[in-house]
């Protein structure tokens, strides 16, 4: 019995508008965050990514010589439209904006073709520091990966549907974050770590000059900046419905304690993102394999175990 | 019409600003560093992140070429300024960022750079490298691959890269790159001439722009103030930017009159010293790289330079270090991933002006 999604309640065009404003609006709440902690002053924190924005507009695009345009511009647009597309399966009050019954598998989905898209942006223009900013998130993603897949499909098991709001369902006795710890914290790292932010911005690091950014000018900056800032806020959004009870909460509407937990997973996530100097893929890619890969497999026998005792029954 | 030059002055209230600094002006770049901070403009990181080119002093000719070439790779709205003298850095700022929201001036139609192309046909010795076209040169490289065995051609006038043995006995492709002499936390003027397979310098070469033309010494400067200056280019490499702007801010509060000012940027030093100092994530990324021989007088690898710096950074009794000889800092990034590298040259205190250390204590 598939739930009522917001397209069926509100029609296609409005659901899809409200989610892509949301999308936005959350990207916009990352990036201010970020400037805050990275500059040390609130007070014009908010404005500043408006403005980095107003500047992607006014600004010549850049071109590079024989750079594969088409695949780089691309890129370059695939990474805000697979962030917007992710959070298309992520519960606000009870609904998303369509239901897929695998919709665990679509957020995964959306997040392994931004390796493309990221890759595309390296390779594209054509220049040695944009291409191992393309390399370096390949070595990333090799890291990363299957921790957040065992991850997120720990979620699941305990739900025992993909389906994100019957995950949500799943936690009116209990958040799923005080039974899968591990589970939470590598969902949240895995997500800095394909926006390529903080600690895990290695692919668009100074030392390369900004990596597969470092090419980009006017309206492809923009819209590979806003692709991260969304991404990483879609993902906090996820991170709080598969961990953290999605909108249940008392006293409060549904989605404001939704909306509150999210600023909370973002606040969390960049303050404690920004104490730390970027990591090395070659050297993360080590503890992805050989700490987080069993850790996460324990975290999932240790859900199944507690599944067959019918724990979340 | 109105519209657009609002959005205009909008979009760029804060400028991105690529600081070039020729030989001999390190002042000179703290004090406009610190007018940039007051006004909250950040650095950029490439051309293609440029708002506002600011060059400090007269660049040699080499260097003067290097510029040349960063300018055109600036997207439009752009502006130059030349900063001679550090005494009217702030009119000088304010005059630069009011004619960049200016709309006049050239527009996209009265665009009269050169193509890529141009730049590449006139490939001298200096010039050409910014921060980009390391990657003018790189080809198609994979692309030839499919094409069966022939890796020969060209593309866009330029040889293909040819491949070579890797250092896990593979054929792969080799690229020779240019970086320098202008990048993020990189000592201006410094280039770096390196074969490249995958993000692996198989070989490099390092040598200073102008090396004829080169002031004779270098001012004096404060050795905590120097340590810390240090610090932030190790930080901006290694990704740290809360730990960088703190060491930036501590060493400009060295150069304020009020005694305030510079308790409090005593203060600054020792907070972030102590957090690099301690730092675990750094001693893991960081660590076990350009590793020296005990015997060579260079400090051992280059969290432990870092970590020296730390202590002189608060105003510790420690010597300096000789500083290595190009050739030395070459043998060390061979081999050594582009990352690693790029931290490696970081954690040297390298000037193009030969500075004779004060009294050297043997041990490292």
């Amino acid at each position: 019995m598939p739930d009522e999604t917001l397209v069926d309640v509100w029609g296609l065009a409005p659901a899809v508008l409200v989610i892509m404003v949301g999308g936005l609006a959350l990207g916009l709440v990352v990036a201010a965050v970020d400037r805050a902690v990275v500059s040390g002053e609130a007070g014009r924190a908010v404005v500043e990514p408006l403005l980095a924005g107003a500047r992607g507009l006014v600004e010549q695009r850049r071109t590079t010589l024989a750079p594969d345009r088409l695949l780089w511009r691309i890129g370059c647009a695939a990474v805000p439209t697979l962030a917007l597309l992710s959070l298309a399966v992520v519960p606000v009050g009870g609904r998303t904006l369509w239901s897929t019954s695998a919709d665990l598998v679509w957020f995964n989905a959306m997040e392994a073709l931004l390796w493309a898209a990221v890759w595309l942006v390296g390779w594209g223009p054509n220049a040695v520091h944009a291409l191992t900013g393309g390399y370096r998130f390949l070595a990333q993603g090799l890291a990363y990966e299957l921790p957040l897949m065992f991850a997120l499909i720990t979620a699941g098991l305990a739900a025992g549907s993909l389906r994100t709001t019957d995950v949500v369902a799943a936690q009116e006795g209990l958040w799923f974050v005080v039974t899968m710890p591990v589970a939470f914290v590598v969902f949240v790292a895995g997500a800095a770590a394909f926006a390529f932010w903080g600690p895990f911005a290695a692919p668009a690091a100074a030392d390369i000059a900004g990596g597969v950014t470092s090419e980009l000018s006017g309206v492809d900056r923009l819209l590979v900046d806003l692709g991260r800032a969304v991404f990483l806020g879609a993902a906090a959004a996820m991170a709080v419905a598969l961990f953290l009870g999605g909108d249940a909460g008392p006293w409060l509407p549904g989605p404001l304690w939704f909306l509150l937990k999210t600023l909370a997973v973002v606040t969390a996530l960049v303050w404690a993102g920004r104490r730390v100097p970027v990591l090395r893929p070659d050297r993360t890619v080590e503890v992805g394999w050989m700490v987080l890969v069993p850790l996460t497999l324990l975290q999932a026998l240790a859900v199944a175990v507690l599944v067959l005792n019918g724990f979340y029954a | 019409m109105d519209l657009s030059a609002r959005l205009r002055g909008w979009a760029l209230a804060r400028p991105r600003v690529l600081l070039v600094d020729t030989p001999g002006a390190t002042p000179f770049r703290w004090a406009v560093e610190a007018d940039l901070d007051r006004r909250g403009w950040s650095h950029a990181r490439s051309p293609a992140d440029t708002d506002l080119l600011v060059v400090l002093g007269p660049p040699g000719p080499g260097l003067a070429a290097a510029v040349e070439v960063l300018w055109s790779q600036v997207p439009e709205p752009r502006h130059r300024v030349d900063l001679r003298r550090p005494d009217d850095i702030g009119a000088a700022l304010d005059e630069g960022g009011a004619a960049l929201i200016r709309p006049a001036g050239s527009g996209p139609g009265a665009d009269d750079r050169p193509s890529p192309a141009e730049l590449l046909g006139t490939d001298g010795d200096a010039g050409h490298e910014g921060m980009d076209h390391g990657g003018g040169h790189e080809g198609m490289d994979h692309g030839g691959g499919h094409e069966g065995m022939d890796h020969g051609g060209e593309v866009a006038g330029l040889p293909m890269a040819m491949t070579g043995p890797d250092r896990d006995g593979l054929e792969l492709d080799v690229l020779t790159v240019v970086l320098g002499p202008v990048l993020p936390g990189w000592p201006t003027g410094l280039v770096l001439r390196a074969e490249l397979q995958g993000d692996v310098l198989t070989s490099a070469e390092l040598c200073w722009l102008d090396a004829a033309s080169l002031p004779a010494a270098e001012l004096d400067l404060d050795p905590q103030q120097a340590a810390l200056d240090r610090l932030v280019r190790f930080l901006v490499v290694a990704g740290w930017p809360t730990a960088a702007r703190d060491a930036r801010r501590a060493r400009d509060g060295f150069s304020a009159g009020d005694p305030d000012r510079r308790v409090a940027a005593q203060r600054r030093a020792a907070a972030v010293a102590r957090r690099v100092r301690r730092s675990r994530a750094l001693a893991w990324t960081a660590g076990g790289i350009g590793c020296t021989a005990p015997e060579s007088g260079l400090g051992g690898d280059t969290l432990d330079r870092v970590r020296r710096w730390c202590e002189i950074a608060v105003g510790q009794p420690v010597a300096e270090l000789a500083g290595p000889s190009l050739d030395e800092v070459a043998a060390l990034v061979q081999g050594a991933e582009l990352g690693s590298a790029r931290l490696i040259v970081a954690g040297f205190d390298l000037q193009p002006v030969t500075v004779v250390p004060p009294s050297e204590s043997a041990h490292a």
